[in-house]
């Protein structure tokens, strides 16, 4: 398969996420260019719309990066964001798409590497899936 | 949304001290400047050092641009800075959005065309995503200073000193019939050596001639409303008179409760708890003697039987055990899985119980009872001299035997936390907002918890919980009024469905369900003369912003004011 540079959706709580991307920039970590990051206050913000619309409008994959579970700021935000993501998982399997193409990840804020490391690995899935075919 | 030509966007540049050199250079500037509705592009060295951005935004005439974009660092540098600006200037401190072209491009992306290219979509995306900004305002709550304390323990009362003293109001709640609690039960602290009850009364006394401070006795807790600056309670006394009282914060101090543990054996008048211990000590002259007279010799102080996780029974063995050894003469044994001295000056309260001669017995399992001669055999299997093969069992013979009692949550947790919306995790003991970051603080601004409604805790630790919630009331109230930008969620109550799920929801207990909506759009029945829809409110105060009632909202009637749908959806799509 040729290998193409996949475009990455990465909601990043402004609690945990978007301080972890900010460290993963900080350790001088490369992250791929098809990287775009949307800042929410939290992860709880994220609308099960907002996900579908981003794998409709031609990105490769999904990423949430919410707190740990019971370290929250908002309590539940994180458990809600795992939830919508079930059930947007469910909607890709009906309509065909890998679940793979969206996944969620806890971090802290100093886990710069661990974002970079998740990004990464993403990158190099959706790399073997190929191109979304809603493009 | 409004036509293109009515907004103007200022566009200011931060090289980062030179990281950003290469990339914002003369084509990037020229590049921005092209772009449509940008009316000023400027750059600096570096704008997060103080009084930079004021110098930068000097530049711009009156009234040149109504929003601006930073491209530069993380939008967490600017954005103190920024709001603070917005104070001074005609700029709102919300009119504004941060490029971050250092993390996410320059750091990360080596190859300097590619980074190009990227920053430049950042940067589009940025600009173009300015047109959906609104301004968002400030509010002012006023708040008096007044505040109410629940909970007449030693922790209700050393908060409400604490208040009293700052001069605010204060009105204490006590469900008893009069203040004091369990901690006049000790006999004195472990880490104060003088008597304690004299200590003790005098703030009990404190408080009752404090001119600050109503007590309201025997009032039992019925209803909880309202938000920072206004909170009301209502009360009831035992002769069913209901009572609202006031207050802009609230501390809640409501304590534990105990069981007795009297089942089986235990219930042996040999075996007593540690309040009957320290009755004990206070009533012993010079010798200790039992019921019947007879001088107790040997005492066993049986540890982790109940409690295993709190270091209360620990602090009290190993206090008790000293004053036994030291003043009467005692035969100390304490028998324990873990002796916990992490609390501050117990581990030297534990040395000296081993240089006395207290003896510690570490076991792994709960010793075995049984009646010798009217004195308890209490039967150890001592596990810390354990060797491979030997394993021995100690036999002590004790007079007395002190077992703890088992330490539960009140039962008055559960009804707080419904009529508070304080999360009530598993355990029944009330949720600190985030037990690594806010203790002492609920999820409700301006309500405190302290003391044993989180977690038993000894005296010292619970007073020091009492003054930080104090503390926090004090930081809330000492400026008379609560400003806070309004960047929160708002319901439209046109659209509002009342179905509820927004008030469930809510982490912060920001919204109510109230009836002022004039008419609501899901709703197809008829019309009355005056009928008013009931729709959700968000009470602007207690909302932190968090979005998460926006994306539950079944019929979009939420938006969040600093991240609108349309904000991440044009994200989402570019």
């Amino acid at each position: 398969m040729v290998s193409f540079s996949p475009r990455i959706v990465a909601f990043c709580c402004d609690k945990s996420g978007y301080v972890a991307a900010d460290m993963a920039g900080e350790l001088g970590m490369s992250l791929p260019e098809g990287l775009d990051i949307i800042r929410v206050p939290c992860a709880g913000r994220i609308d099960a719309f907002h996900m579908l619309q981003a794998l409709e409008n031609g990105a490769d994959g999904v990423l949430i990066f919410a707190c740990h579970e019971e370290n929250c700021q908002s309590l539940t935000g994180n458990l809600m964001a795992k939830a919508r993501m079930g059930y947007v998982h469910a909607i890709m399997e009906k309509i065909g798409l890998e679940k793979e193409r969206l996944g969620l990840c806890n971090v802290a804020t100093n886990n710069g590497a661990k974002f970079a490391e998740t990004v990464r690995k993403q990158c190099e899935d959706l790399r073997r899936l190929g191109p979304s075919p809603l493009k | 949304m409004r036509s293109s030509e009515d907004f103007r966007i200022a566009v200011f540049l931060d090289r980062c001290e030179g990281t950003l050199d290469h990339l914002l250079d003369e084509e990037m500037i020229k590049y921005i400047s092209d772009l449509p509705q940008v009316v000023f592009c400027d750059q600096d060295e570096n704008l997060s050092s103080p009084g930079r951005l004021e110098k930068l935004t000097g530049r711009l005439t009156k009234g040149q641009a109504d929003r601006a974009v930073i491209v530069g660092g993380s939008p967490r540098v600017y954005e103190q800075s920024f709001r603070r600006l917005g104070v001074t200037t005609d700029l709102d401190p919300y009119m504004f959005l941060v490029a971050n072209v250092r993390e996410q491009v320059a750091w990360t992306i080596p190859d300097s065309k590619r980074a190009r290219e990227k920053a430049k979509a950042i940067i589009a995306k940025t600009i173009k995503e300015t047109q959906f900004l609104s301004p968002i305002g400030r509010e002012k709550v006023e708040i008096p200073k007044e505040a109410l304390v629940i909970g007449g323990g030693i922790v209700g009362i050393r908060a409400a000193l604490a208040l009293a003293e700052a001069n605010i109001r204060v009105i204490l709640l006590t469900r008893a019939k009069d203040i004091g609690g369990k901690a006049i039960q000790l006999a004195h602290f472990y880490d104060r050596p003088d008597d304690v009850s004299s200590w003790f009364m005098k703030q009990v006394e404190g408080v009752k001639k404090h001119r600050n401070i109503d007590v309201k006795a025997s009032a039992e807790l019925k209803d909880f409303e309202g938000y920072l600056g206004d909170y009301r309670i209502t009360i009831q006394n035992p002769r069913g008179k209901r009572e609202v009282l006031k207050g802009s914060a609230v501390v809640l101090a409501t304590g534990y409760d105990v069981e007795p543990n009297t089942e089986g054996i235990f219930g042996h008048r040999c075996f007593i708890s540690p309040p009957q211990t320290e009755a004990k000590l206070r009533g012993a002259g010079k010798s200790l003697k039992d019921e019947k007279g007879k001088p107790i010799r040997t005492v066993t102080f049986l540890l982790d039987v109940v409690n295993e996780t709190i270091k209360i029974d620990s602090a009290n063995a190993v206090k008790n055990a000293i004053l036994l050894k030291r003043d009467y003469g005692c035969m100390v044994y304490v028998v324990c899985r873990d002796v916990k001295v992490s609390l501050d000056g117990m581990e030297m309260q534990y040395r000296k119980a081993r240089e006395l001669g207290v003896i510690f017995v570490k076991c792994d399992d709960t010793p075995r009872f049984s009646l010798v001669n009217g004195q308890i055999n209490v039967e150890v299997k001592e596990v810390s001299t354990r060797m491979k093969g030997s394993e021995y069992s100690l036999s002590i013979l004790s007079d007395l035997v002190v077992v703890s009692e088992k330490f539960v949550p009140s039962t008055g947790n559960q009804m707080l936390a419904t009529i508070f919306g304080i999360p009530l995790p598993q355990e029944g003991y009330l949720m600190d907002d985030n037990p690594q970051f806010t203790q002492v603080k609920t999820n409700r601004r301006g309500v405190f918890i302290a003391g044993g409604c989180r977690y038993p805790q000894t005296v010292d630790e619970a007073l020091v919980e009492a003054e930080a919630a104090a503390s926090g009331v004090i930081g809330l109230l000492s400026r008379g009024v609560y400003e806070f930008d309004l960047a929160i969620a708002e319901i439209d109550p046109a659209r509002c469905a009342a179905c509820l799920t927004c008030p469930r929801v809510c982490p912060h207990s920001a919204i109510v369900v109230e009836q002022y909506a004039e008419r609501n759009i899901y709703f197809t029945g008829g019309y009355e003369k005056d009928f008013k829809w009931r729709a959700a409110r968000v009470l602007p105060s207690q909302c932190y912003g968090c979005g998460i009632c926006v994306s539950s909202c079944p019929t979009k009637a939420i938006t969040l004011k600093h991240l609108t749908d349309a904000q991440i959806s044009l994200q989402v799509c570019t």
